[in-house]
């Protein structure tokens, strides 16, 4: 695992630390951590176990770069687990006519999000494409367990103007965890797997997700199924 | 150049909003790799209506990295009286342009913050709105406003893609050079 943990060791939350508003949707692990800045906060989702579905895109036997959103799909069938390589998606994605595959062989591996949903339903996990005006609704399908995918843009995602595009939908990425006030419940964040940097459970702050998410149109990739919890994480603390 | 249903100020919808119903289209997730490039939305009346114009292209990209455009793959118009999808077209299926296009292209990064970047989109977004009405009437217009149109579009629009970009709208860019 090549990132820096979010979660501290689980633990009861303080006395004072109200949540129930927030709990009360949650089916999935959470517990307090804390954020780059240090400060701490309620993580939502099993952050720890997805981190580790997530690497650089790329690694085909195809050569193909352009794969944000099948190695995204890679991901989201390893968190139902689904053994798959990006090989193994890449693979069935070209022989299915799922991706692009012509052009440039370097940006070839593009999909569309009805692609990504019909990937993810002919591996076993099924999904369909939602469109959103809130990250709340983003927050309540990982509390509740589903797999996302969503269309983010890249230059506002990485602040590299390069990749920016007039703020149009150009990249794929996991989230994979919310990070809440845990006094308030409100959402500071989220935890995003990214292929195109390598990055693992990176902490995206609240606004920069709008704007580079809900900014880019709103759209996502969401599975009709939830995560089953792992033995000994069904219930929160 | 054809003027027949240039619209009035009263019936066009802001540029900015108008880009992005061009570039978000529904056709956009369906048809569309999320990864491609799709370029500023011009205006044409090449088709004999008025229209916004986008081609998209595959792109690689990675953090700190110049961006990679391979040569464009699709073309697509949407009107601009009426906001409803025109054409949509494989450019192998329908070329938008006389000549191969070549390709691919690397845009290097500028450099430029961000913020900058969108301030930039947000200046080109104003001069659109103020030059349009002059070139869907088939008028010359505002020089200035051409000349800063002319000199913003760079800013919005890489150079290594411009000649795409004037493959698909000449129209637009003879009356911007004139």
């Amino acid at each position: 695992m090549d990132h820096a943990s979010p979660l501290e060791p689980l633990q009861e939350l303080p006395a004072d630390v109200v949540t129930q508003s927030v709990e009360a949707d949650i089916d999935v692990p959470y517990a307090l951590g804390t954020l780059p800045d240090g400060r701490e906060t309620l993580v939502i989702g099993d952050v720890d176990t997805y981190a580790d579905y997530s690497h650089r895109q790329g690694d085909n036997p195809f050569g193909f770069q352009g794969t944000c959103g099948l190695c995204s799909c890679e991901g989201v069938l390893r968190q139902f687990g689904i053994d798959v390589t990006e090989s193994d998606v890449v693979s069935y994605a070209v022989s299915h006519g799922l991706c692009e595959t012509g052009g440039d062989a370097a940006a070839r591996g593009g999909t569309t999000l009805p692609d990504q949903a019909r990937i993810l339903s002919d591996y076993g996990v099924p999904a369909h494409v939602e469109s959103s005006d809130s990250l709340e609704d983003l927050a309540s399908n990982l509390e509740q367990g589903h797999g996302v995918i969503v269309a983010a843009n890249a230059g506002a995602l990485w602040d590299d103007a390069t990749y920016w595009d007039g703020g149009r939908a150009n990249h794929a990425v996991v989230p994979i965890g919310v990070a809440r006030d845990p006094a308030t419940g409100e959402i500071e964040g989220f935890f995003v797997n990214d292929s195109g940097t390598g990055e693992s459970a990176r902490f995206v702050d609240a606004a920069t997700m709008a704007d580079s998410w809900l900014g880019a149109g709103g759209n996502c990739v969401v599975t009709d199924r939830v995560h089953a919890a792992a033995p000994g994480e069904g219930t929160p603390l | 150049m054809n003027t027949a249903d240039a619209p009035s100020e009263h019936t066009r919808t802001p540029y900015e909003q108008a880009r992005k119903g061009v570039t978000e289209h529904a056709l956009r997730s369906a048809e569309v790799p999320l990864e491609h490039y799709v370029c500023t939305p011009l205006p044409t009346l090449r088709w004999g209506t008025a229209a916004y114009a986008v081609f998209a292209a595959p792109a690689v990209r990675a953090p700190r990295q110049p961006l990679r455009i391979g040569t464009p793959d699709r073309w697509w118009a949407v009107g601009i009286v009426r906001p409803r999808l025109l054409v949509y077209a494989l450019v192998s299926a329908v070329p938008f342009g006389d000549a191969p296009l070549g390709g691919p292209v690397t845009v290097p990064p500028s450099g430029r913050p961000l913020s900058a970047v969108r301030e930039d989109q947000r200046l080109f977004d104003a001069l659109m709105d103020r030059a349009l009405p002059s070139f869907l009437a088939g008028s010359p217009g505002d020089p200035d406003v051409r000349g800063d149109l002319a000199a913003t579009l760079p800013l919005v629009l890489p150079r290594e893609c411009q000649e795409w970009s004037r493959a698909l709208t000449p129209d637009f860019y003879a009356w911007l050079e004139q």
